[in-house]
């Protein structure tokens, strides 16, 4: 019996219909449930994963409103291709892969159509439009708004990566992804992706060095 | 003995500093390069990973299922899309190039042109063409019956600079219905002539040969 036929199988046994089984049910068998027009499991789908694909592709663009907006692409992609789905390998890999093109696709989409903004004529070393914020003058003693002033700082200095590496750095130090498994969802070798990943940390400690 | 390269190495790929081989963090304690490359990595890592979770939005649910609802209704017509509108452009577009091309494609008769009035048109190369780099263009004032001048070149094939091409020249004749002659210098010793279409004088070419035991035809021209 092949691995598709087993998922499907153990899916109609667990019963899935049910609100209580199908949290404890595994992503390979609420996919097979999708796949059967199983509306429930498609909402037990997006609330396990909504929140860290949103996480994820606002550390890619740090834009919110379009984080959202790809996450919804990102589920409504499972969704319609569902059927073809091959399960080689885990879900949350498929997620995250599609997640990454998508968050990749805007980045490049964002680098052909530069613009400036009037309210903003300032660009980074990529041309994006940066925000002036002029630092204050006055000492800053408050802890809250050093930890403040360093979240955006590291916000700043993801955003000025390539997108490789940012993917790459993303994935392993935000989102805790093991080293296969993100050459599985880059669809690289290990050895690149530790590359990548050396080269993107260097980045970061050179910008952030005021902060070290 | 570790270098300090791979060291940051370990240290780099480690999960946590407890983490590391015995080997790396014995070093640790005894290089300060390698022991201030840790604590910036340390540094480094917990900046990304300290970064707050950001949640998606209250109505994400809602928004999800109106646009799954469009997308089902959008499918209904799926046949119909700007891709498929590109797809069959694309189609007819290289349909439109191969009949173009079909007859500076076959052996039959072609109108001869003048060089001078002639412009190069776009051909499909066959896979098994052999790609020759032309390094000289010399052109003969000398024109044939056909009105056809002759331009001769040396090239050399991606396969390497003076291989010879298997095939066996013919005279001049036999090519002048299919367009200028062209004489190719394959090697010190030996030419081999091809057909070319006219182009414009002094023009550099590529040109696209089809390899093989009888006389090779140029199947593509490109500037």
């Amino acid at each position: 019996m092949g691995w598709m036929a087993i998922v499907t199988q153990q899916a109609q046994s667990v019963e899935v219909g049910s609100v209580k089984s199908i949290e404890s049910a595994s992503d390979h068998e609420i996919l097979a449930a999708i796949r059967e027009g199983d509306e429930l499991a498609f909402q037990e789908l997006v609330r396990r994963y909504r929140n860290p694909i949103t996480n994820f592709i606002y550390r890619m663009l740090d834009d919110y409103e379009r984080a959202s907006e790809l996450s919804q692409e990102t589920f409504l992609r499972i969704y319609t291709s569902a059927s073809r789905y091959e399960a080689n390998y885990s879900f949350s890999t498929y997620i995250y892969r599609i997640a990454t093109n998508l968050a990749i696709s805007e980045l490049r989409r964002r680098k052909r159509r530069r613009f400036v903004s009037f309210l903003s004529p300032f660009s980074d070393d990529n041309g994006d439009p940066v925000e002036i914020d002029p630092s204050d003058e006055k000492p800053l003693q408050d802890e809250t708004l050093i930890d403040d002033e360093r979240r955006k700082a590291v916000a700043r200095a993801i955003k000025s990566l390539p997108e490789k590496y940012r993917a790459a750095i993303v994935l392993r130090d935000v989102e805790g992804l093991s080293y296969d498994r993100i050459a599985e969802t880059l669809k690289l070798s290990e050895g690149t992706v530790k590359s990548r990943i050396n080269r993107a940390r260097n980045l970061l400690r050179d910008k952030l060095s005021a902060y070290m | 003995m570790m270098t300090c390269n791979r060291i940051q190495r370990l240290i780099d790929e480690a999960d946590k500093a407890e983490a590391l081989p015995f080997v790396a963090a014995s070093h640790l304690a005894d290089c300060p390069a390698c022991n201030r490359f840790a604590e910036e990595r340390t540094k480094v890592r917990a900046f990304l990973s300290e970064m707050p979770r950001i949640n998606a939005p209250t109505n994400f649910d809602a928004l999800l299922k109106m646009r799954l609802a469009e997308s089902k209704a959008t499918r209904s017509f799926s046949w119909f899309t700007p891709v498929f509108a590109m797809r069959f452009g694309a189609v007819a577009a290289v349909a439109l190039i191969a009949v173009l091309s079909a007859p500076y494609l076959s052996n039959g008769n072609v109108t001869p042109q003048t060089a001078s009035s002639f412009t190069a048109g776009v051909f499909i190369p066959d896979r098994n063409a052999i790609r020759l780099f032309v390094e000289e263009v010399e052109t003969s004032n000398q024109v044939n019956e056909n009105g056809f001048g002759r331009t001769t070149v040396a090239a050399y094939s991606a396969l390497g600079r003076g291989r010879r091409m298997p095939s066996a020249p013919k005279s001049i004749n036999d090519f002048a219905v299919d367009g200028t002659p062209i004489i190719i210098q394959v090697d010190e010793r030996e030419t081999l002539s091809v057909p070319m279409m006219p182009v414009s004088v002094g023009a550099q070419q590529q040109m696209m040969m089809r390899s093989s035991r009888s006389a090779p035809k140029s199947l593509a021209v490109s500037f």
